[in-house]
């Protein structure tokens, strides 16, 4: 007897591209101690689950020779499955199949799924119900259904394609259930034809927009505000605010072009009614850019921030391992490989100071401090930089602990403009609040653990806990 | 302490005023406890006599730092009771943060012969090493009670403050060979002279303090990694490092840095805020807390071997020589990675600074990312020698990381020549690393694995900066060639 429904994973992501093949599964590896330690991580194909288009079955599963990004100039999407698990028993989770659909009397036709998804990037700045994008679906078949983002303010008969999903039809060799995800293909829409610029005379004028084409124009300019919107400059802005696309006005102003773009989070959610009670479940899907950087892990990640939401702040002695620290560092200097240093740390670039929008410039447009580099500019080299945390990587390796807890920032010190301050790690990057990034705080025991630990090796006859 | 620069101490030291050959060679100092007159030995001009003073300084806070790095490395071991692992973490700690504060004297040394025109000088003695500033010759040992007591007096005032008792006193003293007779200089005497030679427009006048030197010194931006003497690095013991590096500019900046230097080691009694800070108060409180060795006591540190030699033909003098297999490799691989930090060092009083503020190219950044680099790869090395045995499984006592000064610590002339020191250096140590990297899996093959694709990464950096191609990079290295 069914008495609970779960959908695994509970959240994923996924990813835009145009391709219509979906990019293949794989495995991060570290590279192997005795090759390179310091090396890429690799990409390892795995089992990988083939969907029949016509009929909406799983017709195979293989294991691709290596994987590929991108079918020419188009990229491939990550296009998750959700699968349906079923508590039989209180300690029994087991997959949602034909079979146990059968012995509980019912058949695939009874499982309904609804798809909720959002845009809502615009109605976050200006604040009007109207600019929000939502697409909603319900359906048992196994036809795919285009996530149609609609929109009070669009045009009529406009959409905002949001993705399609499709309840993947089981069968005798795949009876599980189970529902596909495929994101948008990544494009820009927008409101015009036209965008606006200043000309030299800083007289505002509009010409072609290049990029735009004209069955992308969705938004209505007349209906919502969005073309043309400026920051109010209160509270509610975003932070950092004014980083949409967009150009400079006349009054100095970030002023919109009104584009948007077709990335979405939402729901998925499974029911089944049995015996008169409606057993619900749901999971959350997001779609987010590519990975342009696929090995390599950032420094923080929302994987670090479910952690600690899961387990809390702090670290059971026993995990803060070197393994663990080392784990993150090795992300530290992938982030690193990354970034170009010394533009982020404010140095000036062939005769030119703040020559991009850095924490530098941040620290000087929101507080008024006076614009310097953060670290000395000698020593924000790319190379340099990557240099060193691959030092300290290896020393980590010979089993020397951390000894660079301290420099690590502290939640509670992202807004220490100090140049001590600013000099903490992670430098040079900002996390949400718009100020410099941390690391969690689950992430700083875990270093401040093992670096408690000391040079005192195993303990005779005890383990070292 | 090499006699060519120990002949010339009569001047330091002369207890009878010599006389003067003519008035420009004699300074009168004016000093709030006793006038004196400095003379000039007979071999100098002032400048150089300057010279030659920041030289000795430059070796001695050369040796000081090394000396407390191994005393530092040397703590720990499975013998340490939990129950005492975090107060002995501590003592590592802020002997560690006063080995930095040594090496930013040591920088600001050089930034003052920067200045002034002299020739830097990273270079020092072999272990054991006497000078008439120590009634106890520098060793390489590990920390004890004796040691710290050393340690303590080699930080000594004048006047010791009055909280330490007369049986610390006599324990310290015992321990340095102090007696009333032979109760040796401080260094604070030196700097004393210093000052004074640098601080007088009669010795040096003004246009031998060169400005434009000042892009090429050590800055406390690329060099203090923030250690300011807050926050970072303190311990419920003591206080934060404070890392003294400063760019010198004038005579005023060059005098007025000294002060501070000469002032961070003793216990100033004039300034109570800064006693606490004092490199002989951070010693004491360790010295106090350090277990008596009576029966049943249990020891801090590893049993690593006092003044330990790497293979080769080794010095008489010196300690015992490693000759544990595997030891013995890692402990000249340390010499080499020693090598290369001063050489990045050096090379880094080259390059100036001046360029990359305006935007330009430099490799100044990946030097002293690379001496950095270096310095964590001693201090990683040192960690896996203080575990190896010194001779054999069987025999307790531990190796330990060997600080022997290569035979040169002196760049080309040529830019280009001092990059190819970098790069035969690299290959030195690639040598070793490979056949390290064999070893059994495990911490150290990993280490020697992750050092070796480092150093390749380097040699790729360098190469680029020569402009050769990746075809003429050098082939792996022969050990041995047919005559």
């Amino acid at each position: 007897m069914i008495t609970e429904l779960r959908i695994l994973p509970p959240l994923a992501i996924s990813r835009l591209g145009s391709s219509s093949n979906p990019l293949e599964n794989y495995n991060l590896e570290l590279p192997q101690p005795h090759e390179n330690p310091l090396g890429f991580r690799r990409l390892v194909p795995a089992e990988t689950l083939a969907v029949d288009d016509k009929t909406g079955e799983i017709s195979h599963v293989y294991t691709p020779e290596k994987i590929l990004f991108r079918d020419g100039n188009q990229i491939r999407p990550v296009a998750p499955f959700f699968e349906v698990f079923a508590r039989t028993s209180p300690d029994v989770l087991e997959p949602l199949t034909i079979d146990l659909l059968k012995k509980n009397r019912l058949t695939p036709s009874d499982v309904k799924w609804t798809v909720h998804v959002g845009n809502i990037k615009v109605f976050r700045r200006t604040g009007n119900k109207s600019d929000r994008v939502i697409a909603q679906h319900s359906f048992s078949d196994h036809k795919p259904h285009a996530l149609e983002g609609n929109c009070d303010n669009f045009f009529a008969r406009k959409i905002l394609p949001l993705g399609s999903v499709r309840y993947i039809k089981p069968n005798q060799a795949f009876p599980e259930i189970r529902l596909r995800f495929t994101p948008a293909a990544g494009l820009v829409y927008g409101s015009s034809m036209k965008r606006k610029s200043l000309d030299l005379g800083r007289k505002t004028i509009e010409d072609d927009d290049p990029i735009m084409r004209p069955e992308r124009v969705i938004y209505d300019p007349k209906k919502g505000k969005w073309r043309g919107y400026v920051d109010p400059g209160r509270a509610t802005d975003t932070a950092p605010n004014q980083i949409f696309a967009g150009f400079t006005n006349r009054s100095g102003d970030q002023e919109s072009w009104g584009y948007l773009d077709d990335e979405c989070d939402g729901t998925v959610n499974v029911e089944l009614t049995l015996a008169g009670k409606t057993l619900k479940a749901f999971a959350r899907v997001g779609a987010g850019p590519p990975a342009f950087a696929p090995d390599g892990i950032p420094i923080r990640t929302v994987a670090d921030e479910l952690e600690q939401a899961l387990l809390g702040p702090n670290v059971d002695p026993a995990d803060a391992t070197l393994e663990n620290v080392e784990e993150i560092l090795r992300r530290a200097f992938e982030t690193v490989r990354l970034l170009n240093t010394a533009v982020m740390n404010g140095n000036t670039i062939n005769g030119r100071i703040d020559v991009a929008s850095t924490m530098p410039s941040q620290d000087s447009n929101d507080t008024n401090r006076f614009f310097g580099p953060i670290m000395a500019p000698t020593l924000a080299d790319n190379l340099a930089v990557l240099a060193l945390h691959q030092g300290i990587f290896g020393a980590l390796r010979s089993g020397t602990r951390p000894w660079f807890v301290d420099v690590l920032r502290l939640p509670e010190e992202v807004g220490d403009l100090t140049d001590k301050g600013r000099r903490k790690m992670p430098a040079m990057m900002r996390g949400a609040d718009g100020r410099y990034l941390t690391l969690t705080r689950r992430q700083i025991d875990t270093i401040r653990k093992a670096a408690a630990k000391g040079p005192f090796g195993e303990q005779k006859g005890k383990k070292d806990k | 302490m090499r006699s060519r620069v120990t002949r010339h101490f009569d001047g330091l030291f002369a207890t009878e005023t010599p006389v003067a050959v003519s008035a420009s060679r004699a300074l009168s100092v004016v000093r709030a406890t006793e006038p004196k007159r400095v003379l000039l030995p007979r071999e100098f001009s002032w400048h150089d006599y300057a010279v030659y003073l920041l030289h000795v300084a430059a070796e001695i806070e050369h040796s000081l730092m090394v000396q407390y790095l191994y005393a530092a490395y040397s703590i720990g071991g499975p013998d340490v009771p939990r129950k005492e692992q975090p107060a002995v973490l501590e003592w590592q700690q802020t002997i560690l943060g006063i080995a930095k504060e040594e090496m930013g004297h040591f920088l600001t040394v050089q930034n003052v012969l920067r200045l002034i025109g002299g020739g830097l000088n990273l270079d020092r003695e072999d272990f054991p090493w006497d000078i008439p500033f120590f009634p106890f010759p520098f060793r390489l040992e590990r920390l004890s009670r004796k040691s710290l007591a050393k340690y303590v007096f080699a930080e000594s005032p004048t006047e010791w403050p009055a909280d330490v008792t007369s049986a610390e006193r006599k324990e310290i003293e015992a321990a340095a060979g102090s007696t009333p007779e032979n109760i040796p200089h401080r260094v604070g005497e030196l700097y004393e002279l210093m000052i004074e030679v640098l601080g007088n427009q009669e010795a040096l006048a003004d246009s031998v303090f060169r400005t434009e030197t000042v892009p090429f010194q050590a800055s406390w931006d690329e060099w203090g990694r923030s250690y300011d003497g807050t926050g970072r690095g303190a311990t419920a013991q003591g206080p934060s490092p404070n890392v003294i590096v400063r760019r010198v500019s004038s005579r005023s900046d060059a005098v007025s840095v000294l002060e501070d230097i000469a002032r961070q080691g003793e216990w100033p009694q004039e300034d109570p805020s800064a006693q606490e800070e004092s490199h002989f108060r951070r010693f004491l409180s360790i010295f106090r807390a350090f277990p008596k060795s009576e029966k049943g006591s249990w020891s801090p540190t590893w049993a690593v071997a006092t003044n330990p030699q790497a293979p080769g033909v080794t010095s008489p003098d010196s300690g015992p020589v490693i000759q544990h297999p595997e030891a013995s490799t890692w402990s000249t691989l340390f010499n080499i990675r020693y090598r290369m930090l001063l050489a990045y060092l050096s090379h880094s009083f080259r390059l100036s600074s001046e360029a990359l503020e305006v935007g330009a190219a430099s490799p100044r950044g990946m030097i002293i990312s690379r001496t950095f680099g270096e310095m964590y790869n001693l201090r990683s090395t040192a960690g896996i020698l203080v575990q190896l045995p010194l001779v054999n499984d069987k025999n307790p006592e531990r190796a330990g990381p060997p600080f022997q000064m290569p035979y040169t610590v002196k760049l080309p002339p040529e830019e280009a020549d001092c990059w190819r020191v970098h790069l035969d250096l690299i290959d030195a140590a690639s040598a070793l690393l490979e056949e390290l990297s064999k070893l059994p899996t495990g911490p150290r093959a990993d280490y020697a694995t992750a050092l070796l694709n480092s150093d390749k990464r380097a040699q790729i950096e360098i190469h680029k900066l020569l402009g050769s191609s990746r075809r003429s990079a050098p082939q792996p290295a022969r050990r041995s060639l047919a005559l």
